[in-house]
């Protein structure tokens, strides 16, 4: 199974909790999203990484930089844990 | 995330590591780095600053914040310890060492991702060749 399989049955149970009500706020809330384009204003193929310093879950401070200085970084960004 | 940790060997096969960052205060991502027991860095984005400079940020419209917190029992405003109810879009870069994004994925649909198997192609398209 793909991530993007084992995401549409997490999605499908989620929804399956949820009233009709409910989907139709999460799916016009996405459509949204879309529709404004906010995808393209993110950062591309192409462009600098911005650096940063963010704490990691032990409070110290992770550089990226630092990171790229010994090879690439997958670098993730997601909404949280929940 | 899980399945970003199950590939992490071979990113790191590979010469590269890997970051994940969310709003969220660090006590949870503490809590879920031991929850999933992740071998790469959880990074709290405070305010969500750095996803900003990446573009990604959004407020989640009023109706969703009522299904958030009624019916998933997440309460943004504990986890991320501000009231804005802004969070990222996800997405994934790869950068390379000089600091180029190589790849970049991101969706307004929290349910596509980046395949795991897209970021180890990437990846050893950018191994130096023997």
């Amino acid at each position: 199974m793909t991530l993007q399989e084992s995401l549409r049955n997490f999605k499908a149970g989620v929804l399956s909790r949820l009233s009709a009500a409910d989907v139709e706020v999460m799916d016009r809330a996405t459509e949204e999203l879309v529709r404004a384009g906010i995808a393209a204003r993110a950062k591309k193929a192409g462009d600098r990484a911005p650096d940063f310093t963010l704490p990691n879950s032990n409070g110290e401070p992770v550089r990226i930089s630092q990171l790229l200085a010994r090879g690439p970084v997958v670098l993730t960004f997601y909404r949280g844990a929940w | 995330m899980q399945a970003y940790q199950e590939i992490l060997p071979e990113i790191k096969a590979l010469g590269a590591s890997m970051a994940a960052v969310s709003p969220q205060k660090p006590e949870y991502s503490l809590s879920m780095a031991q929850k999933h027991d992740l071998g790469f860095e959880v990074l709290s984005d405070a305010g969500n600053r750095v996803a900003r400079q990446y573009g990604l940020v959004f407020s989640l419209i009023e109706p969703l914040r009522d299904v958030y917190i009624k019916k998933f029992g997440v309460d943004l405003q504990d986890y991320n310890g501000d009231a804005s109810y802004e969070l990222p879009m996800p997405g994934t870069f790869i950068i390379a060492p000089e600091g180029i994004i190589r790849l970049a994925f991101v969706d307004p649909d929290y349910t596509l991702r980046l395949e795991p198997a897209e970021i180890i192609k990437t990846l050893q398209e950018m191994a130096p060749k023997p």
